[in-house]
């Protein structure tokens, strides 16, 4: 028997996906079920969730300026702090397109209000520390965002449970457990979702399919910061409460592997407590993409990188039909299907690809 | 006493480093099975092992001669006694050879060999000085009993073998990995096809925990059957076997093996991999460890260990023994150990209301039996060694009733897990069992069959057949039918689930998930923590996910029960965390040392494409107190506008030929030579004047060029308004830049020179959909509507009066042009004709067939066809890396 048929049904596990239905559901009103599966917090994360990004683009900084206080004050609401913390993240540049595009990105971030220091110089490239930027511990997080999503009526599909038709429409059809149920627009919020929904003809020609790795090591000496991203060689670490580094690592899994064993050189005999290879996808020209997939009219969200949770309010209103003129302005430029055009909204999508 | 037997010594009894070798060592005499089926008790042997001397017989392990030498401590955790176990024992090292750790034993598999100086991979790595304070320590009655290691608290027990280099590899037609029933079956019926096979057991001994389990019904006994395969097996040419080798990674076709060796009398370990296009897992089951206080204290032994050291060893902990169990089987090891003398006190079963012909048979040998009583803690004894055990009802948790027995090996049966680590290594699926409460292997993977108790068989015939069904399917054969009848449960009653004590804040002891290499401790339940006056905020809640080590399937099974892993997460998270903890190498990466921004560089990065407009002219940009500006410095208007969204342009480079200041890309129309500006510095906005233009940079077509276009004409000359000069190449092309002519007529317009006034200027209809901060300045009312495909020559407003500056300085000579890229150095063409697109936007195009995502006039219809998606994706699935093989098992399904 068919329930009432919800209006967004948001394909995704990630914090992003987590607070979009949420924020469809309470801000703007919406019935939305949420298809994804849990992260516990003994997985190994495929992403990190921080408010801050290597990006050139003013408008960029300026919404993410505007969205993260937002975000911070509805985790505080719903008892997520547990997740949440801040810290000084560093971006190291070891090239010169990359350290020119960081003094970019210094720049802009700097002109909006944001502390951004240089670090010293070395043979090892440059480093910028931003000051107090919020990190959300998926783990401890999710717990507090289902408890909210379930108290506010949000439909909790799990993906184990589910299979689910996108039509071309851009509304979706779901078996789960043996109830069939419709929602009118679908969205996908992470890249499992659009590699598990989308074939490569449906997928934006401006989105790339990488291969990435995950690994957790055991106990080691602290890292220079809590969150470390190497721009050239592809890699981020993260420095986790039981004294292990969570890192991630673009490219072939080899090389991967061997780049985050280069990121953290000089620590003695460094041992693996966990590994996943997995599939990610970014965008070719390094500008996000929130828009409809290739012939057919699912909402994509992809290439928002390592901020998109804090992007959260910004697309729920965009969905919503209650965007700012700015934001419309920025997500319309930065829609699928748009060509050779997404070239004038284009940012640095990360430095030369180092093989290990 | 060397080399005399003599009876069991109670435990306590103080010996002298030269006693008898027979501490812990039931009786060769007697009606009983426990005599060591291993050893040979006329060929004693001694070593030493950090220090202490280790008497045991040809025959023993390592492992085996340690404990009955009394050792039965592997160190201790967090402060208390760890066990020395066959799944946990320090890699030991040759003192002559311990420079090179990857040369590291492990105990469990180790042969004992007379006159071996051994010290553990722990101690070998600490000061000489202390070494010796081991040794000294070795020698007082604490030490004997236990070595003096500290684990850390995180990461595992350090396997050095894992990353040692493949010193040789075997090709095979067929690996198996296991030489239990399943696995000698798999072997036999291969080998008889006439394929390569290479069975590869851990053990020293084949048959795995057959006999263990003994035979049910009217089956043919263990030892039968294994004898019957063996013999079979080793008459065949084709099959090889290999015991006393540890598989520990599997990865496409590839198994990675640790052997152990007798080199010149010497044991050795060797790096191998055995490569296969089949394999059969027949690696068998681990029992559980329940799950209390103190579990892992030296005397508390696995079920089945504890009957494979007496049984092949003949080595038992100790007089008085006591059994925990949730299985029937469990009870077949202390009648054992009965009849060998031992007194057991106590059997312990956590079922409520258990049939077996094993209780029957406990019963009538006069062992002690209780039922719904599970182990609430142990304790150490004393000094004199021995376990103080608690065991309590499920009614009388909390209440303080409970029984206490005072014994020397406790031996615990928490039921199974098949061990599933390879397979989820080859990127298998798994799903949880909420009856059985473990998890169990799921779907299929290329060129691996799994056999035996992995595949979840139980009885002996059962595990033969499924050896035998393995093959078949592996060489795309009819598979058998398995029949694996069991004993009704009105008589047999099953397993029940690994026991979990109730948490009691009372007792202060380490309570383990796992007898296995991971410390992996049952986190205690979220206390609630008054916050102190000093703490600005709660401290976040530290979970078991916390921990940086890997861990055991068998951990993530007690990490469900325990309630800290969602059921559903557990087959991902034994994926992702149950892998071979190798070493992460620093491989070493190949890229350019840092260097500054190439001072030849003319051409702002593609990511500034369309930042400042469709129409950007590149200036030097300089202020009179002759700093350098960084790259980023962003341009404004004036002082005054600090936004970064108010930006007419960026430094993209370093100034050209020393100078100072920087390379600005400026998106306002006009600008003219000595015009101010102002560039945001870290601290200040800094008045800037503009210097030498090089090059425009446009995106849109453009009118034909002037012929002969310097670099300093204003805009109207470059663009070829004069009509005079079609064809000819812009100035900044390569060729010499000439002098700056004067300004040139345009055509129905007044003539104009430089010097007085700015040349009106024309400018290009702007991109459609321009994003960012686009700075059109002076730009014609009609660019907001951006639709037209062609050029439109748009009339632009005089520019205002300029503010007071300096006099422009006179022209100085033009640096040599730079290079300029391909597209742009061509010669102009006609308007109609293509323009070179931004490099970002030749990527997009060669990514795939030019076509929209959605049509230009809409969306699809709404009654276009259902499209059911297809989820997998032709896109093939990059392998997993070599040394873990953990992936994505979807995708690897893919």
């Amino acid at each position: 028997m068919a329930e009432d048929p919800y209006e967004f049904a948001i394909f995704g596990s990630t914090p992003l996906a987590g607070l979009l239905a949420g924020l469809l559901a309470t801000e703007h009103h919406k019935r939305v079920c949420l298809v994804g599966e849990t992260t516990s917090a003994f997985r190994l994360p495929r992403g990190i969730d921080i408010a801050a990004m290597p990006a050139t683009r003013p408008e960029s900084w300026a919404l993410l300026k505007q969205t993260t206080p937002e975000v911070v004050r509805l985790l505080g609401k719903i008892r997520g702090r547990p997740g949440m913390r801040h810290i000084d993240p560093v971006f190291v540049a070891e090239t010169a397109e990359s350290v020119d595009a960081l003094s970019h990105m210094r720049h802009v971030a700097m002109g909006l209000g944001y502390e951004v220091e240089r670090l010293t110089e070395s043979e090892g490239g440059i480093q910028f520390r931003l000051r107090d930027a919020v990190l959300l511990h998926r783990g401890r997080l999710e717990p507090a965002v289902l408890a909210w999503l379930a108290k506010e009526g949000v439909g909790l599909l799990s993906t184990h449970q589910t299979e689910a038709t996108i039509r071309r429409d851009g509304s979706a059809s779901i078996e789960f457990s043996g109830r069939a149920i419709e929602a009118q627009h679908a969205v996908l919020a992470d890249d499992a979702a659009i590699l598990a929904h989308l074939d490569v003809g449906e997928r934006d020609r401006t989105l790339r399919v990488e291969t990435a790795t995950a690994l957790l090591t055991e106990r080691t000496l602290p890292l220079a910061a809590t969150a470390m991203i190497y721009l050239d060689r592809r890699v981020t670490l993260v420095r986790g409460q039981g004294g292990g580094v969570s890192a991630l690592g673009l490219g072939r899994t080899e090389d991967a592997i061997g780049r985050i064993g280069g990121c953290l050189a000089g620590r003695g005999p460094l041992r693996r407590a966990g590994q996943r290879i997995f599939r990610t996808i970014d965008t070719v020209d390094g500008a996000p993409m929130v828009g409809m997939a290739r012939g057919m009219r699912a909402t994509v969200l992809a290439g928002l990188g390592m901020s998109a949770a804090f992007f959260a309010p910004a697309i729920a209103r965009l969905l919503a039909g209650a965007a700012t003129e700015a934001e419309r302005a920025y997500f319309s430029a930065r829609e699928g299907g748009r060509g050779n055009a997404r070239a004038l909204v284009a940012d640095f999508a990360g430095g030369a690809t180092v093989e290990a | 006493m060397r080399g005399r037997w003599s009876p069991i010594l109670p435990v306590g009894r103080q010996l002298k480093p030269r006693a008898t070798p027979l501490l812990n060592r039931l009786p060769a005499e007697g009606e009983h099975r426990l005599k060591g089926a291993e050893i040979d008790r006329g060929r004693p042997l001694s070593f030493r092992l950090d220090g202490r001397e280790i008497h045991g017989f040809a025959g023993d392990t390592l492992l085996s001669a340690a404990i009955a030498s009394g050792l039965t401590g592997a160190g201790r955790h967090q402060g208390e006694p760890l066990a020395l176990d066959e799944r946990f024992s320090p890699a030991v090292l040759h003192r002559g050879g311990m420079h090179d750790r990857l040369n590291a034993l492990p105990m469990a598999i180790t042969p004992a060999v007379g006159g071996l100086d051994l010290v553990t991979l722990e101690q070998a790595g600490r000061p000489a000085y202390q070494q010796r304070l081991e040794l000294l320590r070795g020698m007082l009655p604490a030490g004997r009993r236990r070595l003096g290691i500290a684990y850390d608290e995180d990461g595992a027990l350090p396997s050095p073998w894992f990353d040692a280099v493949a010193s040789e590899a075997i090709d095979a037609d067929l690996a198996v990995i296991g030489g239990g029933l399943a696995g000698l079956s798999a072997a036999l019926v291969a080998a008889r096809r006439g394929e390569r096979v290479v069975l590869v057991e851990r053990r020293q001994w084949l048959g795995g925990d057959a006999r263990f389990f003994g035979s049910t019904g009217d089956e043919a006994p263990p030892d039968e059957v294994v004898a019957g395969l063996l013999t079979a097996l080793r008459s065949l040419p084709n099959a090889t076997i290999l015991t006393r080798t540890e598989a520990f990674a599997l990865f496409e076709g590839t198994v990675r093996l640790t052997r152990v060796d007798i080199d010149a009398g010497i044991p050795v370990s060797r790096a191998l991999k055995l490569n296969a296009p089949r394999i059969v897992l027949a690696v068998g089951s681990l029992e559980r460890l329940p799950i209390f206080p103190g579990n892992r204290l030296p005397g508390v032994v696995g079920s089945v260990a504890a009957f494979h050291r007496a049984d092949r060893f003949g080595v038992w902990i100790g007089r008085r023994a006591l059994l925990s169990t949730a299985t029937s089987v469990g009870y077949r090891a202390v009648m054992q150990a009965r009849d060998a003398g031992v007194d057991v006190l106590r059997v312990a079963d956590t079922r409520l209301n258990p049939q077996s012909r094993f209780i029957e048979f406990g019963k009538a040998s006069g062992i002690p039996q209780a039922r719904d009583l599970r182990a609430a803690s142990a304790a150490p004894a004393g000094r004199r060694g021995g376990l103080l055990v608690r065991l309590e009802h499920d009614a009388e948790v909390g209440t303080r009733q409970h029984e206490e027995f005072t014994v020397e090996q406790f031996l615990v049966a928490g039921g199974w897990q098949p061990d599933l680590t390879l397979w989820h290594m080859a990127g298998g699926s798994s799903r949880w069992n909420a009856g059985e409460q473990r998890l169990e292997a799921e779907g299929r993977l290329h060129g691996i069959a799994m056999a035996g108790s992995v595949a979840g068989w139980r009885n002996g015939a059962a595990c033969v057949a499924s050896g035998q069904a393995a093959v078949a399917r592996l060489y795309s054969r009819s598979v058998p039918e398995i029949r694996d009848p069991q004993i009704d449960a009105i008589y047999e009653t099953p397993d029940h689930p690994c026991p979990v004590a109730a948490f009691d804040p009372s007792v202060d002891a380490n309570a383990y998930l796992d007898g296995g290499t991971s410390l992996a401790l049952r986190p205690a339940p979220p206390r609630r923590r008054r916050r102190g006056l000093w703490e600005l905020k709660p401290r976040a809640p530290w979970g078991m996910a916390d921990e940086a080590r890997p861990l055991g399937v068998a951990d993530v099974a007690a990490g469900v029960q325990v309630g800290e892993i969602p059921p559903d997460d557990a087959p991902i998270v034994a994926q992702e965390r149950c892998i071979t903890p190798g070493d992460i190498v620093d491989a070493g990466s190949k890229f350019p040392l840092h260097t500054p921004t190439s001072a030849a560089a003319t051409e702002p990065p593609a990511y500034l494409a369309g930042r400042f407009g469709t129409r950007t002219t590149t200036w030097l940009v300089e202020a009179a107190d002759g700093r350098a500006f960084e790259v980023g410095c962003l341009v404004h208007l004036n002082v005054d506008s600090t936004n970064p969204g108010e930006a007419i342009g960026v430094v993209f480079a370093p100034a050209p030929g020393g100078r100072t200041g920087g390379l600005a890309v400026i998106g306002k129309f006009p600008l003219a030579d000595g015009e101010m500006l102002a560039v945001k510095d870290i601290s200040a906005a800094i008045p800037v004047r503009l210097v030498d233009p090089l090059k425009p940079t446009e995106e849109r077509p453009r009118l034909v060029p002037p012929p002969a276009a310097p670099a300093r004409l204003p805009m109207a000359a470059i663009l070829g308004l004069d009509g005079a000069t079609a064809k000819q190449p812009i100035a900044g092309d390569g060729g010499p830049v000439p002098e700056a002519p004067a300004v040139p007529t345009e055509p129905e317009r007044a003539t104009e020179t430089a010097a007085t006034a700015p040349a009106e200027a024309l400018s290009v209809m702007p991109a459609a959909g321009l994003a960012g901060n686009g700075a059109e300045v002076g730009g014609n009312e009609d660019a907001a509507t951006g639709s037209a495909p062609e050029p439109v020559i748009a009339r632009e407003a005089s520019p205002p009066d300029a503010p007071a500056m300096l006099p422009a300085p006179e022209p100085e000579p033009a640096p040599e042009a730079p290079s300029l890229p391909e597209e742009a150095a061509a010669t102009v063409p006609e308007a109609e004709a293509p323009v070179p697109m931004p490099v970002v936007a030749k990527a997009i195009d060669a990514a795939g067939p030019a076509v929209d995502g959605a049509p230009a006039d809409g969306p699809p219809p709404l009654d276009a066809p259902l499209v059911r998606l297809d989820a997998s994706d032709p896109q093939t699935v990059p392998s997993p890396e070599p040394e873990s093989g953990n992936s994505d098992g979807k995708l690897a399904a893919e």
